[in-house]
């Protein structure tokens, strides 16, 4: 988030301030040592700002409190952050952007290990403002597909209302998914106006996996019931929805989808297909891969600019013609020609990069892709995870990258980027997580500007971070190769609905850690 | 199977780059717009496609969800060239069959590769 001047002092101009000692003024209602970052970055300083952490988090611990899912809202007067934990319950807060304090937080689910909250979004639900999201948990041998959808009955027009306690209705639909698999529910966005809803979610064949996309109708939170459902699949491979956006309305708008299609490790496909929101029939559909190219996607971002709607799609591949593996990133046209493609690999030393599940993008068409390598040549030969964040503008044309790791000489293993967000302005946000040697951590890291900066910050004890320039990134055209489609079918989705009472949660105290 | 079709712009560059797209040109040649002549060096590749693309063959009667196929199809295309003019770059498709294998193909815990 770029730091908003008017609504810290507006008698002076931030820039004009002198680093440490007069960061103070920055919120005259907030003690700014307790949030601000007083040291700052060595290259100037127009970085990080602030974090947020949970800390002594078991390593491997799952799910622990993990920020999935984020969304940037702005808002009349102060611009808010929805973010969507998961822990032993799925948890929405929202944030504050002027005051960086949490402004409330609720339960969305009442069910216990709500897993992977994805797809938050916001809508209008017969006259209400509302947040929703959609995750899975699990019940017995079963996985549960869960749509959660909230509203505050007592401020139907304004969302969300800034006050500490939010009553939330709970509805959700859920969707019965086969077990056995790591569920990654993707919720597609709704319709402006419109009472259907849309999601995919893994389905099983028996011998295989389809992609499985259904289309619900709320009825006015009535009773949910089905308008169509299709499977998108192709026989005896495994096919998993990656990203989704329902654009448009129930009758003239489209679905798109992203889909990973393996078979086995020897060949995959990246598919992208496009459904009429009105009977989920395809409109248009590509893919790239083949057996020699392998590429697998991880996610999948809306760009809306120059009036049109855009697609990044962030995949990895792997390549018999190459020795190690590539990340790409592709951009498709809203009737998904493919616009352009370029690949990135990390150099000195030369390693496999794989794909974050996260893409930002922000309303200028740039795009920042996320990447991961594992690097065991530059730590004492113990093995951690480098993350890559990498920029492009909307033509393809190549900006920066930087290398996200921690410095640890020995332990400092795993770092993820959970969840990632771009403001209005262009700035980038992220919510990670990882493990060192002895705890796990998640935190929320906010970059002031657009993340060009570089610099090393204190994570926890004994634990640095590093956001690194000084890397080598090789960028180049991709080479993804044209596909071929895969199968459908349709069929009516099966779909439960169930709806919990009004519940209740008081905000709690989220640690804000001085680096 | 939705019918494949050819709503597919790929090019070469005059460096021989391999394959590149509308955006790509646009890059390199701020204003070009598809349906444009293409800027010097450039070409662009002719889509030709089979009629049909199928992924998967089965027994005739067969349930696609739920019988295994008898044999799943594998489609790759390369750059190829006119034998009657070498200047014309197509895009040439090909397919290999392969009796399915029976184990579950979801992938296990951890990054595919």
């Amino acid at each position: 988030m770029s730091f908003r001047q008017d609504r810290t002092n507006p008698s002076t101009a931030v820039s004009n301030w002198e680093g440490r000692s007069e960061t103070p003024k920055g919120h005259p209602s907030t003690a700014i040592s307790t949030w601000i970052n007083g040291g700052l970055f060595s290259t100037g300083g127009d970085n990080w700002v602030w974090k947020w952490f949970t800390q002594g988090v078991s390593p491997g611990s799952d799910p622990g409190t993990k920020c999935y899912a984020m969304r940037y809202q702005v808002n009349a007067g102060d611009d808010f952050l929805w973010l969507f934990l998961s822990g032993g319950q799925a948890t929405a807060t929202y944030l504050n952007m002027t005051t960086l304090e949490f402004a409330g937080n609720c339960q969305v689910s009442s069910v216990y290990n709500m897993r992977n909250v994805t797809g938050l979004y916001f809508t209008s639900w017969f006259g209400s403002s509302a947040v929703g999201g959609f995750g899975y948990y699990i019940s017995g041998s079963n996985y549960y597909a869960n749509w959660n959808e909230g509203f505050s009955p007592s401020s139907p027009t304004t969302l969300p209302a800034n006050y500490g306690t939010l009553y939330w209705t709970l509805n959700y639909p859920y969707y019965t998914v086969p077990s056995y698999t790591t569920q990654n529910a993707q919720m597609g966005y709704p319709g402006s106006g419109d009472d259907a809803r849309y999601f995919a979610v893994i389905n099983s064949h028996g011998g295989f996996y389809g992609a499985g996309v259904a289309s619900i109708n709320m009825n006015s939170g009535s009773g949910a019931t089905a308008n169509w459902g299709r499977t998108l699949y192709r026989s005896s491979w495994y096919v998993e929805p990656m990203g989704m956006y329902s654009l448009g309305n129930n009758s003239s708008g489209y679905t798109y989808l992203c889909l990973g299609c393996r078979y086995y490790s020897s060949q995959t496909v990246v598919n992208m297909y496009k459904l009429n929101n009105s009977s989920g029939t395809i409109s248009s559909d590509t893919g790239y891969g083949d057996t020699n190219y392998v590429p697998w996607p991880s996610a999948m971002e809306l760009s809306n600019h120059d009036a049109a709607d855009h697609f990044y799609v962030q995949t990895h591949s792997r390549s018999s013609s190459t020795t190690y593996n590539h990340g790409h990133m592709l951009k498709f046209s809203a009737a998904l020609g493919l616009t352009w493609q370029r690949r990135v690999q990390p150099g000195s030393p030369t390693t496999d990069l794989t794909t974050l599940g996260q893409v930002a993008a922000d309303s200028d068409g740039n795009v920042f892709g996320m990447f991961r390598s594992y690097d065991t040549q530059t730590n004492s030969g113990t093995a951690r995870d480098r993350i890559w964040i990498v920029k492009w503008d909307k033509a393809g044309t190549y900006q920066w990258h930087r290398a996200l790791y921690q410095t640890r000489a020995t332990g400092g293993y795993a770092m993820n980027v959970d969840a990632a967000e771009c403001t209005p302005d262009g700035d980038l946000l992220l919510g990670i997580s990882g493990t060192d040697a002895t705890q796990g951590f998640q935190g929320t890291f906010f970059f002031k500007g657009d993340g060009s900066g570089a610099g090393t910050f204190n994570l926890n004890t004994g634990v640095d971070i590093k956001y690194d320039d000084s890397l080598v990134l090789n960028e180049s055209a991709g080479a993804l190769p044209w596909a071929a489609s895969g199968s459908t079918s349709s069929g009516s989705p099966s779909i439960s609905y169930s709806q919990a009472s009004t519940q209740s949660m008081t905000p709690n105290d989220r640690v804000k850690t001085d680096f | 199977m939705h019918a494949p079709n050819c709503d597919i712009h790929i090019y070469i560059s005059p460096d021989g780059t391999y394959p590149l797209h509308p955006g790509d040109i646009v890059r390199s040649h701020p204003g070009w717009q598809e349906g444009d002549a293409l800027p010097e060096g450039w070409l662009e590749v002719e889509c030709e496609l089979p009629e049909e693309m199928p992924t998967a063959r089965f027994e005739e009667g067969a349930d696609e969800l739920v019988d295994v196929p008898i044999a799943l199809i594998f489609w790759t295309q390369e750059l190829a060239y006119r034998d009657d003019d070498p200047t014309r770059p197509y895009t040439k498709w090909s397919s290999e069959e392969e009796v399915p294998m029976r184990a579950d193909p979801h992938p296990a815990d951890g990054p595919l590769y």
